[in-house]
């Protein structure tokens, strides 16, 4: 009975294994190797690693992608949090319609939603024109587009469903009735966020963070389309490697940077969960 | 609930939220109907020219044809792959279930630069030519840990007992599963094959690095956004969203009818099935 | 127009002029007294005066199926091969590039199955292909329209579309010179240098396509260097004059089209490197009002080639499909699409005016000097800045352009 069930997952494990796991040490391997043009060479070497740290623009992009990442989490969280809560609390009747809304939104197409921001963010764009028929301005912003900014903006657009439902999903334990309580018992609003909403909702937060902190930090379309010349991120770098200047190895070597940059974070952000006790956090009904 | 818990603040929020979310969309739904090929103001008139070609257009009808193919191919692999896995998973008792929950789960950490670039890597040192068959092999692995969280924890809910009594009544595994654990969480895996499908059919991240010389929707739209961009893009992301709106609406009304079915239960009560096929994704 | 066509063959083919023009490189001196050969030939302007064994008349193989096609939008020239495809049944399935270097990955990528069936090539990067091993000859037998091509494209000229040994690897069938285009909706007057670009009014308001051998081109021929033979100090004050365009820019675009909508929508006024192809893309969304001029520094030229990738399977097709491009018609009529100039002679008489005054046909070698047909910075190379270089840095002024 034991090595039974066990079989059924053979398929997918091997799926997985054979398409994404070997790939990907294939892909390692790559930044160990010799980058020729649009081809790689068997001498071994670390050259490539060396490159990727000894590149002066290396850095600035990977600060780039460091700020923008954290700021698309860190906004996608802040926003989505009051919303999270005013549906699970507040929302009353209007719960399916807005869950609806958010989902719908969360089914429009990836380019095009970034595509759209530069309808709303250009000088001839939505926010420019409303202002200037407001009479709030007399000439168009130009500092709304071609910038981090922009690149944040839409980012923020693209995760903030996804952020707001797994909040949504992490509140539901919490009946309003306990929130109740709490506030007979005396505790003012700040408290029962700190000491009963948050610790709850704490660690759902921080997984939707870090999901968002890596998807767009590594983003490559956004950049491209809304970045201008201060948005540029490294996730372009190791696309043009691979499509564009033909250095396969370098891309893998810089790639591979990228990810050990990620799992450091991980591991800090991991650390700090558990140094505050928050990753132990369980919800006993 | 109390009018305590009705606070002002998170309703602004959510105001604004739904504003920032609908603005952008709503605007590319604006300029769809416009009648010159500007997608910046001032807006001329209103035509629907850009839907005409959008549907008399040879290549839009071939993409789209080849994203069909695609997300439902990968729908129905990862359906069938995903559901044995998780139950396979969920029903054994061996050591190895921590380290395979890892492997299924992995592809979701990284971004999909990763998984489509080291797919490429493979493809070509191998030389096999990339083609929608290795879209789809892309889509897969991307798709599959989306699948996979969601019909675990649909099995993980599920009562024992109940698979425990038919087996001890002499039922085969195979009974079992089909009469006993598939009515219950069909629903589930329905919708979350949808998802699949809806991940699948927007996929541009990946399928960029290893797709051939045929393209598929999000491709057609990538190189249009690169050539002189026009209305019909717009015209065709319309569409698409009304498309996948109506997609998930008949699976939530699909999902919430057996349930309502099978349990008897009002709706209101329960917070969690309105989240629909999205609630796995936590 | 006829009479100015004439005299201009005449003088073309007599003139030994060739040589001072285009900043020839090496290739070209070597090739020298072929190319003298070449002119001498009168008659015989089919071959460049190599391998053509004269088994019986060129003809062009019968065309049908589906043709795979890799280039730039635009370059699949669908209207103008409307009746050649209708009559044959040929059906093409297109696939987009926003930058020269896609066809090279795409066609390793994808390895012999790539699939592609004609792809085109920008003159200068023939060296590279060859050493990629991505083209395969041609049969000049089967391209008996070659017979219609300007002396200059028929020839070996810089080893451009035919080798020295006389296989030919590129059909040219179009080109045309980069300019700086304006939107004079904004842009009172043309800027009449280069330099203009870095004045402040400009700040922020330059578009560039991503191209970073073509960027390197241009910027080198301002610098006054041939970008196939910048020197690494040289090279330096090439790439400091490119940093100084990125920083005045929005942000590189992706593509031509992109640059094209950003200048539309009001987020750029100027492109550098700019191509009177822009100008149409503009008027298809309704935008009528960009120019495209070349200022008095000159510029490059580019001249692009189809050619057949490895790995092609519909070959007769291909081959087909460049010898009607060479037909005068259809040659005229892709340039009036694109917005650029002819390669075969007959094709002048049936331009409108507009596109024929593009180019001074009556004096092309004038044309020619100011903005020459460059080769691409070599592959390997102690003492010039080579293509990775060239890759490189461009990268990397993309990456700083904003600080």
């Amino acid at each position: 009975m034991r090595v039974g069930p066990l079989a059924l997952t053979a398929p997918a494990a091997v799926g997985l294994l054979l398409f994404f796991v070997a790939p990907l040490v294939a892909f390692g391997v790559y930044s160990f190797l010799t980058g020729g043009l649009y081809e790689v060479e068997a001498p071994l070497t670390l050259e490539n690693y060396k490159e990727v740290a000894e590149t002066d623009s290396n850095r600035t992009l990977a600060r780039n992608s460091l700020v923008v990442g954290l700021l698309a989490a860190t906004f996608s969280v802040l926003i989505a949090l009051p919303m999270a809560y005013w549906l699970r609390y507040s929302a009353g009747r209007w719960r399916g319609l807005v869950l609806f809304l958010i989902v719908a939104s969360f089914l429009a197409s990836y380019l095009v939603r970034i595509y759209a921001w530069r309808s709303m963010l250009g000088r001839n764009g939505a926010i420019n024109r409303g202002l200037e028929s407001l009479g709030l301005i007399d000439e168009p912003l130009d500092f709304l587009l071609y910038n981090r900014f922009a690149v944040t903006v839409a980012l923020v657009h693209i995760f903030l469903p996804y952020v707001v439902l797994v909040l949504y999903a992490g509140l539901a334990p919490l009946q309003p009735s306990y929130l109740e309580t709490a506030q007979d018992l005396g505790a003012g609003r700040l408290q029962r966020w700190r000491r009963v909403v948050l610790p709850l909702v704490a660690a759902p937060a921080v997984s939707a963070f870090l999901f968002v902190f890596v998807l767009s930090a590594a983003d490559y379309v956004t950049p491209q389309l809304l970045g201008g010349t201060s948005g540029v991120m490294l996730g372009v770098q190791i696309q043009v490697a691979f499509i564009g200047t033909g250095d396969f190895a370098y891309g893998a070597a810089l790639a591979f940077a990228m990810l050990a940059g990620f799992l450091v974070c991980y591991a800090l952000i991991a650390l700090g969960l558990r140094l505050t006790k928050l990753d132990r956090v369980r919800f006993v009904s | 609930m109390s009018g305590a818990r009705r606070s002002p603040i998170t309703g602004v929020f959510t105001i604004a939220g739904l504003v920032f979310l609908w603005a952008p969309l709503l605007l590319v739904f604006l300029f769809s109907l416009h009648s010159t090929g500007s997608l910046t103001f001032p807006f001329e008139g209103f035509s629907t020219r850009w839907y005409d070609e959008v549907f008399s257009s040879e290549e839009i009808r071939t993409a789209a044809r080849n994203s069909l193919t695609v997300a439902i191919s990968t729908a129905i692999v990862t359906l069938i792959l995903g559901t044995l896995a998780a139950y396979g998973l969920t029903r054994t008792s061996s050591r190895l279930r921590g380290p395979l929950s890892l492997l299924f789960f992995l592809p979701i950490t990284l971004p999909g630069l990763f998984i489509g670039i080291s797919l490429l890597v493979v493809f070509t040192r191998v030389e096999f030519s990339l083609s929608l068959l290795t879209v789809t092999i892309a889509h897969l692995v991307y798709v599959f840990p989306f699948f996979f969280l969601v019909a675990r924890a649909a099995l993980e809910r599920l009562d024992p007992a109940l698979e425990e009594t038919a087996t001890d009544l002499g039922a085969s595994r195979w009974t079992v599963f089909r009469r006993v654990t598939l009515p219950q969480v069909w629903p589930v895996l329905v919708g979350a094959a949808c998802l699949a499908f809806a991940l699948s059919f927007d996929e541009f991240v990946i399928t960029f690095f290893v797709i051939g010389p045929d393209s598929t929707l999000p491709m057609y739209i990538w190189s249009s956004l690169r050539r002189t961009i026009d209305p019909s893009i717009n015209a065709i992301s319309s569409l698409l969203l009304a498309f996948t709106i109506l997609l998930f609406v008949v699976t939530f009304l699909l999902t919430v009818w057996s349930e309502r079915r099978r349990r008897g239960r009002s709706l209101a009560e329960d917070p969690l099935v309105l989240t629909g096929p999205a609630e796995g994704a936590a | 127009m006829a009479v100015g066509w004439d005299r201009w063959l005449l003088e073309y083919n007599t003139r030994r002029t060739f040589l001072r023009r285009a900043g020839f490189t090496t290739l070209a001196v070597g090739a020298g007294p072929t190319l003298l050969a070449a002119c001498g030939d009168d008659d015989d302007d089919g071959g460049g005066g190599g391998t053509t064994a004269a088994e019986g008349p060129a003809k062009a193989p019968s065309a049908s199926g589906r043709v795979d096609f890799l280039s730039w939008e635009g370059y699949d020239i669908p209207d103008p091969l409307k009746p050649w495809k209708t009559e044959n049944g040929v059906k093409v399935k297109a696939t987009y590039i926003g930058n020269h270097d896609e066809i090279q990955t795409k066609l390793k990528a994808g390895g012999a199955g790539a699939g592609y069936d004609i792809i085109t090539y920008y003159q200068g990067y023939k060296p590279l292909y060859q050493e990629l091993d991505i083209l395969e000859p041609l049969d000049e037998q089967k391209l008996p329209n070659l017979k219609n091509l300007f002396p200059y494209f028929a020839s070996k000229e810089g080893n451009f579309w035919i080798d020295p040994d006389g296989t030919r690897t590129g059909v040219p069938w179009t080109w045309g010179s980069i300019g700086i285009t304006i939107d004079t909706r904004r842009v009172k007057s043309m800027p009449t240098s280069w330099h203009d670009l870095l004045e402040p009014e400009f700040k922020g308001r330059v578009a560039i396509p991503d191209d970073p051998v073509g960027a390197f081109s241009l910027a080198a021929h301002i610098q006054g260097s041939d970008p196939s033979m910048t020197t690494k100090d040289d090279g330096e004050k090439v790439f400091d004059f490119l940093s100084q365009v990125a920083a005045q820019s929005t942000g590189v675009s992706p593509s031509f089209g992109d640059a094209t909508t950003k200048m539309t929508a009001g987020d750029a006024d100027i492109c550098y490197q700019g191509w009177a192809a822009m100008n149409e893309f503009a008027a298809a969304e309704g935008v009528n009002s960009f120019e495209t001029e070349v200022p008095k520094e000159g510029s490059f030229s580019f001249c692009d080639a189809y050619a057949l990738p490895a790995g092609a399977d519909n070959v007769d097709t291909a081959l087909a499909w460049m010898n009607e491009s060479m037909d005068p018609t259809v040659n005229a009529e892709a340039a009036v699409v694109l917005v650029g100039g002819v390669t075969v002679a007959d094709a002048v008489k049936e331009l409108p005016k507009n596109i024929a005054s593009l180019y001074a046909y009556e004096d092309l070698d004038a044309l020619l000097e100011r903005s020459p047909f460059y080769n691409n910075p070599p592959i390997e190379s102690d003492e010039f800045v080579t293509f990775e270089e060239v890759q490189k840095r461009w990268q990397e002024i993309k990456a700083e352009a904003g600080s």
